[in-house]
């Protein structure tokens, strides 16, 4: 159940704005990354509690078998947090599409992470030019493989009660692929997330 | 005579961005459209004969207002100004008849080039 979004409209259109240009980013290095093009839909801002979040992403409903990878990343020195969530065919197209096989979890996880490396990196890059403050990651840590979505785990966000939540989902033209990213802002950065969307505006 | 000017994009933040950016002095009478449908009307009524177009948007998005325009043979001239900046949708537009793809966000210089190439500051 989404939240009433403690941004007012100005704001929420200004995080739309700016995840839209860094998401979109991420769009053309995924394109390369397959070798095809990607549809970029508008992204989805609502606010959650952190124990709806995985439960709440409507994107990926109806698969049975799912695999997330998360990072954090610092937002304007705050401790936020990027989440990928893909299906198993998706990883097999993603595999086909760059010309992997994939015979154990390992060779999985491999690709999760180069995915991830794909999508983070240029987003991140353009989100920190856009609020001029470099965004920084850790390392990113695959979270779960092959689980149901109610098993997914992510202990990380489990301190923050609500989270602001900015989804994507990337989809490839003719082709069922698709995959889930989420930038996730926990409440304890909200009063710095709305000092740089005011800045920005 | 002033040349009407229609800025079509979801976000008020990119439409009034779009408008700080423009060059000084260029006399032009603005339109804001937030979404296709808006903006293709206004184009139908002669809003438009300059158009700053997104391509992500509600209702009906940036390809959607090309493609009418393309088949309609309405008189405007389209420049994109997309987040989207996969070389495949620049061609695309490019292919529905815009005459160039300004990868946001967008900024006064970005502008003033793309406007100056194409002749369109000349009075």
């Amino acid at each position: 159940m989404s939240l009433a979004l403690p941004l007012n409209e100005d704001q929420r259109d200004c995080l739309q704005e700016i995840t839209n240009v860094a998401m979109g980013a991420a769009a053309e290095s995924l394109a390369n990354f397959t070798d095809t093009f990607v549809n970029l839909p508008i992204p989805i801002i609502r606010c959650v509690n952190s124990e709806d979040l995985i439960d709440s992403l409507k994107q990926v409903e109806g698969y049975d078998r799912l695999s997330s990878i998360s990072q954090l990343f610092k937002f304007s020195g705050l401790n936020c947090y990027a989440l990928i969530v893909i299906n198993d065919e998706s990883i097999d197209d993603l595999a086909r599409f760059t010309g992997r096989s994939l015979d154990d979890d390992e060779g999985i996880k491999k690709l999760l992470y180069d995915l991830c490396q794909t999508i983070n990196t240029t987003c991140f890059e353009r989100l920190g030019e856009m609020i001029e403050n470099p965004v920084e990651t850790d390392s990113p840590i695959v979270n779960s493989l092959h689980v149901p979505l109610e098993s997914i785990q992510m202990e990380a966000i489990a301190n923050s009660n609500h989270l602001i939540s900015v989804e994507i989902n990337y989809h490839i033209e003719n082709n069922p692929f698709n995959c889930d990213l989420l930038l996730l802002f926990p409440e304890d950065t909200l009063e710095e997330l709305t000092r740089v969307l005011n800045n920005l505006m | 005579m002033a040349i009407p000017l229609l800025i079509c994009d979801d976000s008020n933040m990119a439409r009034k961005q779009v408008a700080r950016s423009l060059p000084d002095n260029w006399d032009v009478e603005i339109t804001f459209a937030k979404n296709g449908v808006e903006g293709l009307a206004a184009i139908r009524e002669g809003k438009g004969e300059m158009v700053f177009l997104d391509l992500t948007m509600p209702e009906m998005d940036g390809y959607g207002v090309l493609e009418h325009v393309f088949n309609e043979g309405l008189n405007a001239m389209i420049i994109v100004i997309s987040g989207d900046i996969q070389p495949e949708a620049r061609d695309r537009v490019l292919k529905f008849g815009a005459i160039d793809f300004i990868k946001k966000p967008v900024s006064k210089e970005k502008l003033e080039t793309v406007l100056t190439q194409y002749g369109l500051l000349e009075t």
